[in-house]
């Protein structure tokens, strides 16, 4: 009997203070983003398709520094976008991430470059996977916040 | 008219539940899809590197990446948990709206 009372005055606490207003702790869905990255996905599944069927020198990373500054561009450009809205410290993270890996699959790419080769089909494996994680995680959350209760 | 705490409470857990049924099993099945891909991926640095097919500093590079691509995975279901929380609140607010209004004769909610 007291433990319900108990559970009742703490759910109607938490109703006084969460009353007058719907509680929003997650943001907006934002198209323009969403839309940014699923072309940044398109860009990154390109290069790795183009770099699976190129040979020496064409595979080189000097041959794909094109590639490698754009993206880092347009992240650099959602990472604006996403700072810009209320609440949306996530998908700035999951950004801020994305923008570390392609970091590192440059300096990656520049290592094979080293040895003379191109990079070996495990390797494009790993990274087609590894992206396709962080493309689906910044997307699938971004289309969970289209659920919202307006 | 008086309100009723524990039919209010009752009403409002019914509410939240509901939301939660509906959302968790979703969030658990992507989670549990990613992290066997994930862990895939662990193996395969492993199998390269013992093949030789990629230097120690590839493989350190390569694990980098994976801790990165794990903790956006991570980041997702922390949202998406967050976002069906959020909700489900707000279904046990929306569940007492029109008792508590008239109970009160003013739109409180």
């Amino acid at each position: 009997m007291f433990q319900t009372r108990l559970q009742g005055s703490c759910i109607f606490c938490l109703f006084i203070l969460f009353s007058a207003c719907n509680v929003k702790w997650v943001s907006e869905y934002d198209a323009q983003i969403d839309q940014g990255v699923t072309q940044l996905h398109r860009k990154t599944e390109t290069f790795l398709t183009t770099l699976e069927q190129q040979q020496i020198p064409e595979c080189l990373s000097t041959e794909h520094a094109l590639f490698y500054q754009q993206s880092l561009v347009d992240v650099r450009a959602l990472k604006i976008r996403a700072k810009a809205i209320p609440n949306n410290d996530i998908t700035l993270k999951q950004l801020d991430l994305f923008e570390e890996n392609l970091l590192l699959l440059n300096k990656l790419h520049q290592t094979q470059d080293s040895s003379n080769s191109c990079m070996p089909g495990g390797m494009i494996t790993f990274n087609r996977s590894n992206f396709e994680s962080i493309f689906t995680a910044i997307l699938k959350f971004e289309l969970a916040k289209k659920r919202q209760v307006k | 008219m008086s309100l009723d705490l524990e039919q209010l409470s009752q009403a409002m857990l019914t509410a939240a539940k509901g939301q939660v049924a509906e959302n968790w099993p979703q969030i658990k099945d992507y989670a549990e899809q990613e992290a066997k891909k994930l862990a895939e991926n662990l193996v395969l640095i492993e199998k390269l590197k013992f093949t030789q097919q990629i230097s120690d500093e590839q493989a350190k590079l390569m694990h980098q990446m994976q801790r990165n691509a794990t903790q956006a995975v991570l980041l997702s279901v922390q949202g998406m948990t967050e976002l069906m929380a959020e909700q489900a609140l707000n279904a046990a607010l929306d569940a007492v709206k029109e008792t508590v209004n008239a109970a009160l004769n003013f739109t409180l909610l």
